[in-house]
């Protein structure tokens, strides 16, 4: 990261000295950290600084505490000058993490490389999210002893299952007249997903040496040689060669390869992309950009949507973590297929979306969506609009004007998730779309804060909102509620499955809210509108998200240009879906390594 | 004298296609059905293999006369063999390619039609 060596803003000095200098002073400062002629040379230690300030740790709850809009100002006047600290060589290459090959990616390799159709990973724990939020991430996918052993296990029994169907033998080249040699020849270079070199060949032919000796079978000897090769860290991690020099440089064919592969597929090149990576074609633009769309249509870009959004929207953990209450939807409960469409239908919008190159801002507000005989229903869309055949599959479908399902905020699985299973939650809803849509989640809620009071037994009716607004009387919590609720309050005619209604406890629903800037609307439908007016914030958070994805690793500020360069090719090119997965893949971090 | 220069004219009009090739057909659903061959040309004889979800398979019966290309691809799915005949007018870097199913099981049906385009 370069040095940011300059002097704050001056709006950032008069704060400074307003809130931090008592305790960060010249003599003997806390933390060592001293404020009052602050030119901290380590933009970390700025963005540890903004960390703390934003979360309002600092200044700490017995000193005087800025108002919220001078802390706002305080982060912008910060960020700014950090951000043009950080681009003034415009978007750099960076260092690509090693990382393991995650479990949904460790099994679709496994099943390509073996042509098996078998679950390998079933038995290998899920992985923690990290970096930018998903669990492809490099700060989460270390191997510690106890996962290695799994892995030994998934290797030895997707192996053994390969060695007994003709299929596999045949993608594996277990062939007559084939020699341990020659399957080795034709395996690794799948596996390690680059040409080999004949001193990486041998200690797998020994191993095969080894088995024959102990009197093993041929084919034995094979499943004992190929299991160390699936247990080799240049099967098991993205391994690519370390750049030798000291400036950075355009990836080798190979390496771009198995990045375009992972990102786009969550597995390992086919063939067409390692002829491309032989020929030292691939890295040429008009051959990348022409490979983006192939792959794009292809059947296993399924994998890398389903991965990207559930994780991104949080959808992922409907039917798992969060299952909506069987007493409040019995008929979610009791309909496998419905939990299904619901689940799929922000995939294959998304999918929708990409596939016809249609804009990012669908996804804040869209004249389609995703539907199905079921979802049709549940949201009272007349079956009318569904197709003529083949209702029960998910299959794109107009809207008619006012039919409140336009976007994400219009799906049943997002509003479940930013439910509680048994009543919705303005609060979480309104969070969710801070954090989620527009990449500004508010800080956690102070300690000690008490929960929101559950409707008592025998008092008086009340709505959510007479019982968040009671909660908002609290000083403490209003400062962030005020721009929480709000958003929340919008989504109210959604019930917790993302039913239209029109009333909650026997009263209508007030669906009005308004931010602190002034901003009011009343309803999804305005909501969306305040939303698109946003759509840069939007589709900046989103850039980073899939940035963060594609890379397989949180991002740094240096990244924050790469995102400013991909947002100005939306911009210009009406925010067209397909032109953010292109702007990843040409961007300096995905082609160049440091 | 005449006869060579015809035959000047003739290898002259050749395409040299080698190289890979892609483009996406719509099928009779209206999904897209993506393609990617690689084809290997030396004089009027051609080789190659097009490109599948798991596996490449290798196309046969295949020749280049001048600025047309003819081959065969012949693919097993759960025991069940298919052979389509790829009949392809080259024009520079594009090539309009019918296929039609040519073994006889296969129901008599329009050939399909759809453009590749040269990737390398």
């Amino acid at each position: 990261m370069a040095a940011f060596a300059a002097p704050p803003p001056e709006a950032a000095n008069s704060f400074l000295a307003s809130y931090c200098v008592s305790c960060h002073g010249a003599k003997s400062p806390a933390a060592g950290l001293n404020l009052t002629a602050p030119d901290l040379s380590q933009a970390d230690r700025w963005t540890r600084l903004i960390n703390r300030v934003r979360n309002s740790e600092m200044p700490p709850r017995n000193a005087p505490a800025p108002a919220a809009d001078q802390r706002e100002a305080f982060l912008k006047s910060i960020e700014g000058a950090l951000h043009a600290d950080a681009c003034a060589a415009g978007p750099a290459a960076s260092f690509a993490p090693i990382r393991r090959l995650n479990r949904d990616e460790y099994t679709a390799t496994v099943r390509e490389l073996l042509n098996i159709h078998l679950d390998v990973g079933h038995a290998l724990p899920a992985d923690g999210a990290g970096g930018q939020g998903f669990d492809n991430a490099a700060e989460v996918l270390f191997l510690s002893p106890i996962l290695a052993e799994k892995y030994m296990d998934a290797a030895k029994e997707s192996l053994e299952y390969a060695i007994k169907d003709s299929r596999a033998r045949a993608r594996i080249g277990i062939v007559k007249g084939k020699t341990a040699r020659d399957i080795l020849e034709s395996f690794l270079p799948r596996a390690f997903r680059r040409p080999v070199t004949e001193k990486e060949i041998q200690p797998y032919l020994t191993l095969f040496h080894e088995a024959q000796k102990r009197g093993s079978s041929f084919d034995a000897s094979v499943v004992y040689m190929l299991r160390g090769v699936l247990m080799s860290p240049q099967f098991l991690f993205h391994a690519e060669p370390p750049n030798p020099g000291p400036a950075p440089r355009l990836l080798d064919d190979y390496a771009l390869a198995s990045r375009l592969s992972y990102f786009l597929w969550g597995s390992m090149p086919d063939e067409l992309l390692f002829d491309l990576a032989s020929m030292g074609k691939l890295h040429e633009p008009e051959v990348l950009k022409a490979e983006i769309g192939i792959m794009l249509r292809s059947g296993k870009s399924r994998q890398f949507i389903g991965s990207f959004v559930t994780q991104w929207l949080g959808t992922r953990a409907l039917g798992r973590e969060f299952i909506p209450d069987p007493k409040v939807f019995p008929k979610y409960t009791a309909d496998a297929d419905l939990q299904g469409d619901i689940r799929f239908q922000p995939i294959v919008f998304f999918q929708s979306m990409l596939t016809s190159n249609a804009p990012l801002t669908d996804l804040i507000d869209s004249k389609w969506t995703i539907g199905t005989s079921k979802l049709a229903d549940l949201y009272g869309i007349p079956r009318s609009t569904l197709r003529k055949e083949n209702q029960t599959q998910p299959h794109r479908i107009e809207l008619a004007p006012g039919s409140h399902r336009g976007g994400l905020l219009g799906m049943s699985a997002v509003l479940a998730v930013s439910s509680y299973p048994y009543r919705t939650s303005p609060v979480l809803r309104g969070k969710w779309v801070l954090d989620s849509m527009l990449g500004t989640p508010p800080p956690p809620p102070p300690p000690n804060v008490p929960a929101l009071e559950e409707h008592k037994e025998g008092a008086a009716p009340q709505t959510l909102r007479e019982r968040l607004a009671q909660h908002r009387e609290n000083p403490v919590c209003a400062g962030c509620h005020s721009s929480i609720d709000p958003l929340g309050f919008a989504l109210e005619n959604y019930d917790a499955l993302g039913q239209w209604r029109t009333q909650d406890a026997g009263k209508p629903i007030d669906n009005t809210g308004e931010l602190p800037d002034g901003t009011k609307f009343a309803g999804p439908d305005e909501l969306r509108a305040v939303l698109l007016k946003k759509k840069d914030l939007f589709v900046s958070n989103l850039t980073n998200r899939m940035l963060g994805y594609a890379l397989g690793r949180g991002l740094t500020r240096a990244d924050s240009c790469t995102v400013d360069e991909i947002l100005k090719q939306l911009k210009s090119n009406d925010y067209k879906s397909q032109t953010l997965i292109e702007g990843i893949v040409m961007s300096k971090p995905f082609r160049y390594q440091k | 004298m005449i006869a060579s220069g015809l035959l000047f004219a003739a290898s002259a009009f050749a395409a040299d296609v080698s190289g890979i090739w892609t483009g996406t057909l719509t099928d009779r659903n209206g999904d897209p059905q993506e393609f990617s061959f690689r084809f290997t040309q030396k004089g009027e004889a051609l080789s190659g293999k097009l490109y599948g979800e798991n596996e490449s398979t290798a196309i046969s019966a295949a020749k280049v006369s001048g600025d047309q290309i003819t081959f065969t691809v012949t693919t097993e799915l759960n025991g069940q063999i298919t052979t389509s005949l790829y009949v392809a007018k080259v024009d520079g870097n594009q090539m309009e390619v019918k296929r039609s199913r040519t073994d006889p099981s296969a129901k008599p049906a329009e050939p399909q039609t759809f453009m590749l385009k040269r990737l390398t």
